[in-house]
């Protein structure tokens, strides 16, 4: 009531502003407003125009339903063919009215729309509808993640040319303005020529919080083939094999593959796609790399490849004792080391093989040692303090995610407390404290070739280090919610980040040259 | 709100898409507790929703952290981080057991809230340590690695879940078609070379195959047979210990299930005749073992079982010299197994419960013909069976029974074995009738009463009614239930018998499956019951090893030193009376009994329990030194 007559006063405020006196008169009549003020009735202009802009977008909400309805009677009466591409429209277009609803507190309206159209849509849209149905109020949208990334952010849907004017012409005639306007400020149709796809292509890439990704977008050269493999010429003579091909280290059962396979021995000599060899700087390998990566080598050519009829053996280690405090476990690529991250910022290192934890001795003993010994790295350690698992200490937070060097000598970890840390696991100890994230990091990972490592965070945000830097080399802005998981490709070359707002696969490159502060 | 996407979505098709929000009577409550009064109901309204919205948002980001730290259950830590990252104070408290009484001081116009802290005399830290009311250290965090899967075959050991559940197992038992039909998906599992392409094989064979399943033992299934039913009737209690602990724990034993209960059933038939008390005593512990066993599946043996086990209750002889030895205490422990079998398995095809009743009370019915061992067997296999049992079918008989006591007992000229008999009938009569007596008859007793509806044993009814009534309810509640007191059968006239008196849990499920481990002491916590002959070993045993079983071993030493020194003259003893008997008889160790408590997941009843077991050790000390006079020698036969 309170807000009608608010809409009526504007109305009468709006009269006067243009001078139309006779329909003043006859309005104050009509309304049964003769008996207010002048006074009463000055409001503000601000207040006019949000009313009236808000008269303008919003219409009666019991229109929203029926309008809703009908466009999902369309989709669903539409041919096969177009059903599908069609049916993406629904989502965003329930999303925006809800929130319009929302906005001009029709809270109960919204409710029920949401209630009774919600459940029809897509499984991956739930969790999102979920979240949207916490917003009731005018006043929670304003700071609310999920309503900020719906406003300020275009739907983007990917439609065929066909299926775009079939829509457009079932617009046209019904001429739902709630409708019109929803798509016409809120949904961005990428169009493209050729057959409106099947329910499966369009179920592999929607469910984005943004919807899906634009054609362009995905139109940069991406150099997917594997690097060439540094030539390994110091190679014990019992690795016959021709070895200056193949794939990265940190890819060794692809590369085996590649390598019994004659078909793809032939590609893999000069892989078109491979990224230039220059396009990242990497570290130079050192000797003990070769050959740990001959060693990798032999023991990738011994796997056996599992089928019917030769089955896995697995083995199963339990934590004893943990009680619910484990958040983190990662395992090292030769499975001799195994890392865990406690709830109560610890980190535990077991050796998994008979060969136990050594802590290197210190820098007096050091010096008695003869550096040109073959056998000096294992020189350095002090047989001592030999023990099965250590711990870390060092974090003030849980620890959500580990990752080890490619060469085990090195150890990350991410934690609640917005840090990353790098330990080294021959002394034992904290080497680097990387101080950059705003909020908890979620993820950590080294890159296959060492010295880089990617972080994600809470902040909406991933980042490229160096192991040597203490500043973040990039940081990949753009996701709209939570940055849950990073992945680097095996080539080192691109980071693929996965976030909660649904967007997976973004690719990002690492430009060329990465310039080391 | 998001703990788990199914969740979500199970939640979307039957009820609303929006969750609970905060009532205004909720509000109105909340303002009250803070001082305000008269809150309007507009305001309450608004401030439900907001505050509604402002809870769900912060558990939103709270299962953020949750799932990050892989768990499915948010804990309080959540709360909290979810409440820093939105830069709000994150709520303390909620780690302290009791309520934080926070301290109010004022002055020169500010307030302070503060908790007190008390001042820790280090010294008297220091005194404490070690001690016994010093609080453990939490276990280590350990790792330990086994073998899911070897080749492709899943061993069956602890760790893995059994290879055929139980589930399956019952399934087949009730329907034997159902393994024809599914027999491609569990065969070959737990045996190492199984499976594969032989199986398909053969199952394409098997239209015409007869319904039988075949139990083909592996070579290492074989061994295992021949190691665990050495063990079991061996002569080395240790190694009997472990061999019962493998049976009544291990997984996947129900392939040669069937080997191991007709080696019990032959093993009966034999001994029975032979009269070999002992080895009848270790076969119904592996029954026990085997009936504990939680991946088992008893029913499609227990035409084996039943049996035996019936003979291990009544069979008119049981051991060598009847005056002396203690096959009470068997026939009570076959009792007990049977009602747990009754209690397990009946169901209404099989009807087991009916027939074993049928059986014992039979045997009662004609109890003049019966010898007293007999009838013994057959009131304690019926008063395990529960007080709806003994009031139908037990309190009936009690009348001619004490006829038949009463002459053996008042009667001259009578064998002392007789005697010996209805003495124990007597007892047991009166330990367990006494409490149903206590619940049928209104409070007046009367000992002319009793004595003229039972006869001669009324006036020991009548007492140990009126005892009953007038004990305090937690010890009536524990005699009253008859499986509650396993094994003690004498009542406060003591015959002088070993004496086993296991306190459990209130749970009347529980008590007949767990509450008597006869010498199976795998890792016991100890107190010794100071000079006696005896040890009790309290232990209460958990899922896991906890640190009080580890601590307490080392406790355990000292009673072991002291069984050496008093097993010579326990050897002794049994040499002279078991003379005739096989030499493994003879190297018998002292008697061990274990009073094992089934610690309950409540922290509460653990103390209540703790409890009860002080009382039962009272009790048991009590009755120790009449035990000791009377028959000590008794005492091998539970060894």
């Amino acid at each position: 009531m309170d807000n009608d007559k608010n809409t009526l006063l504007a109305v009468l405020q709006l009269l006067r502003k243009y001078n139309l006196k006779g329909t003043e008169e006859l309005f104050k009549k009509e309304a049964n407003l003769t008996d207010i003020s002048a006074d009463e009735t000055q409001q503000t202009d601000s207040e006019v125009n949000s009313v009236l802009s808000a008269y303008k977008s919003e219409g009666d909400p019991a229109l929203y339903e029926k309008a809703y309805n009908e466009l999902k009677k369309f989709v669903e009466g539409s041919l096969d063919i177009y059903k599908h591409e069609l049916g993406t429209i629904l989502y965003p277009v329930l999303v925006h009215m809800y929130l319009e609803l929302v906005y001009n507190n029709h809270s109960e309206e919204a409710k029920q729309l949401l209630e009774k159209f919600g459940g029809n849509l897509e499984e991956y849209y739930q969790n999102d509808l979920k979240r949207l149905s916490n917003v009731t109020k005018r006043e929670q949208m304003a700071g609310n993640e999920l309503t900020d990334t719906f406003k300020s952010n275009q739907f983007i849907i990917r439609m065929s040319r066909d299926t775009l004017s079939i829509l457009k012409r079932h617009l046209q005639e019904k001429k739902q303005s709630v409708l019109l306007n929803i798509i016409q400020e809120h949904l961005y149709f990428d169009m493209y020529e050729g057959v409106a796809r099947n329910k499966q292509q369009i179920d592999a890439t929607s469910g984005a919080m943004v919807g899906e990704a634009t054609r362009q977008d995905n139109k940069a050269k991406v150099y997917y083939g594997l690097l060439k493999e540094p030539d390994i010429q110091c190679m014990p003579p019992t690795e016959e094999e021709e070895d200056d091909t193949g794939g990265a280290d940190g890819d060794k059962p692809k590369k085996k593959k590649a390598k019994k396979d004659p078909l793809f021995s032939k590609k893999t000599k000069s892989d078109p796609n491979a990224p230039p060899v220059g396009r990242m700087p990497l570290p130079n390998l050192k000797d003990a790399d070769k050959l740990e990566k001959g060693k990798a080598l032999r023991e990738a050519s011994k796997r056996v490849v599992l089928g019917p009829d030769t089955l896995p053996s697995i083995c199963f280690y339990t934590l004893l004792n943990a009680l619910h405090s484990v958040t983190a476990a990662e395992v090292a690529e030769d499975s001799s080391l195994l890392a865990i991250g406690f709830a109560d910022s610890c980190i535990k290192v077991w050796s998994l093989i008979p060969q136990k934890l050594r802590l290197m001795k210190t820098g007096e003993q050091l010096q008695d040692i003869d550096r040109e010994a073959d056998d000096v790295l294992v020189r350095m350690m002090d047989d001592r303090t030999a023990e099965t698992s250590r711990s870390l200490f060092g974090h003030n937070g849980p620890i959500y995610n580990l990752s080890f060097s490619p060469d085990r000598n090195l150890l990350l970890s991410c934690s609640e407390d917005s840090t990353v840390r790098l330990w080294s696991l021959h002394t034992w100890t904290c080497v680097v404290c990387y101080k950059g994230h705003l909020f908890p990091v979620w993820c950590v990972k080294f890159s296959p070739h060492g010295y880089y490592f990617a972080t994600s965070s809470h902040d909406r945000t991933a980042r490229l280090w160096a192991t040597d830097s203490h500043q973040p080399l990039r940081i990949f802005a753009g996701h709209y919610s939570d940055v849950d998981v990073v992945q680097f490709h095996p080539n080192s070359n691109y980071v693929a980040s996965g976030s909660s707002d649904m967007t997976k696969g973004d690719f990002w490159p690492q430009p060329v040259p990465i310039t080391v502060f | 709100m998001e703990y788990d996407d199914q969740d979500t979505f199970k939640m979307n098709e039957s009820e609303s898409i929006y969750g609970t929000t905060l009532s205004q009577e909720s509000i109105k409550v909340i303002a009250e507790s803070i001082g305000v009064g008269n809150f309007p109901d507009e305001a309450a309204k608004d401030l439900a929703e907001d505050v509604s919205y402002r809870l769900k948002e912060i558990i939103q980001d709270a299962a953020k952290f949750m799932r990050h730290g892989k768990r499915q259950r948010m804990t309080t830590h959540d709360i909290d981080y979810a409440l820093k990252i939105k830069n709000i104070e994150p709520t303390y408290g909620f780690f302290a057991k009791d309520h934080i009484p926070f301290r109010f001081a004022s002055g020169g116009g500010r307030e302070l809230h503060f908790v007190e802290e008390k001042e820790i005399d280090l010294n008297e830290v220091i005194s404490m340590s070690g001690g016994q009311t010093w609080p453990k250290l939490p276990l280590e965090i350990t790792l330990r690695a086994h073998w899911l899967c070897i080749d492709g075959v899943q061993p069956t050991i602890p760790e893995n879940p059994p290879p055929v559940s139980k589930d399956v197992q019952k399934l087949e038992s009730v329907d034997p078609t159902s393994k024809l039909s599914n027999k491609s998906q569990n065969i070959g599992v737990g045996k190492p070379g199984g499976g594969g392409k032989s199986q398909k094989l053969r199952n394409v064979e098997t239209v015409h195959v007869k319904q039988l399943a075949t139990h083909e033992l592996s070579v290492e299934q074989q061994l295992y047979y021949k190691e665990i039913t050495e063990a079991c009737v061996g002569s080395d209690e240790a190694r009997r210990a472990e061999a019962l602990q493998s049976l009544s724990a291990d997984p996947g034993l129900h392939e040669m299930l069937a080997r191991m209960c007709t080696f019990i059933a032959e093993g009966v038939r034999v001994n029975v005749v032979q009269n070999h008390l002992a080895l009848l005593i270790y076969l119904m512990r592996m029954v026990k073992a085997l009936l504990d066993n939680p991946s088992l599946y008893l029913e499609k043996y227990l035409h084996e079982l039943i049996p035996s086990i019936a003979t291990c209750i009544v069979s008119r002889q049981l051991c060598m010299r009847p005056e002396v030895d203690n096959h009470w205490a068997l026939r009570d422990f076959a009792s007990r197994l049977m009602a747990q079998i009754c209690k397990n398995f009946n169901t209404s095809t099989n009807n087991v419960q009916t027939r074993v009743t049928r059986m014992f009370s039979q045997a009662l019915a004609k109890n003049s013909q019966t010898p007293l061992a007999s009838l013994y067997g057959a009131i304690e296999g019926l008063c395990e069976l529960g007080p709806e049992v003994i009031k139908a079918l037990v309190i009936p008989k009690i009348k001619s029974i004490s006829e038949r006591i009463e002459s053996c007992i008042e009667g001259p000229g009578l064998s002392s074995v007789d005697k010996n008999g209805a003495g124990h009938i007597k007892t047991l009569l009166v330990k367990s009738v006494a409490p149903v007596l206590k619940t049928i008859r209104s409070p007046p007793d009367y000992v002319e009463d009793y004595k003229q509806d039972y006869g001669y044993i009324g006036p020991a009814l009548c007492a140990a009614v009126v005892k009953a009534r007038t004990q305090p309810v937690t010890l009536a509640t524990t005699a009253s239930t008859t499986t509650a007191l396993t094994t003690s059968q004498q009542g406060p006239a003591c015959t002088g018998k070993t004496i086993v008196q296991a306190v459990t849990s209130s749970s009347p499920g529980q008590q007949t499956g767990r509450t008597i481990m006869l010498g199976t002491s795998r890792a016991a916590g100890g107190t010794t019951a100071a000079g006696g002959q005896k040890f009790v070993i309290l232990q209460s045993r958990s899922q896991t090893p906890t640190a009080t079983n580890i601590n307490t071993n080392a406790i355990q030493q000292q009673p072991q030193q002291q069984q050496q020194q008093q097993s010579q003259q326990q050897v002794k003893i049994a040499q002279t009376n078991v003379t005739q008997q096989k030499t493994h008889m003879q190297s018998n160790a002292p008697k061990l009994v274990v009073v094992c408590m089934s610690s309950g997941t409540h922290s509460t009843t653990t103390v209540t329990q703790g409890n009860i077991a002080t009382k039962a050790q009272n009790v048991f000390v009590a009755q120790q030194n009449v035990e000791c006079s009377l028959s000590p020698e008794e005492e091998h036969s539970f060894q």
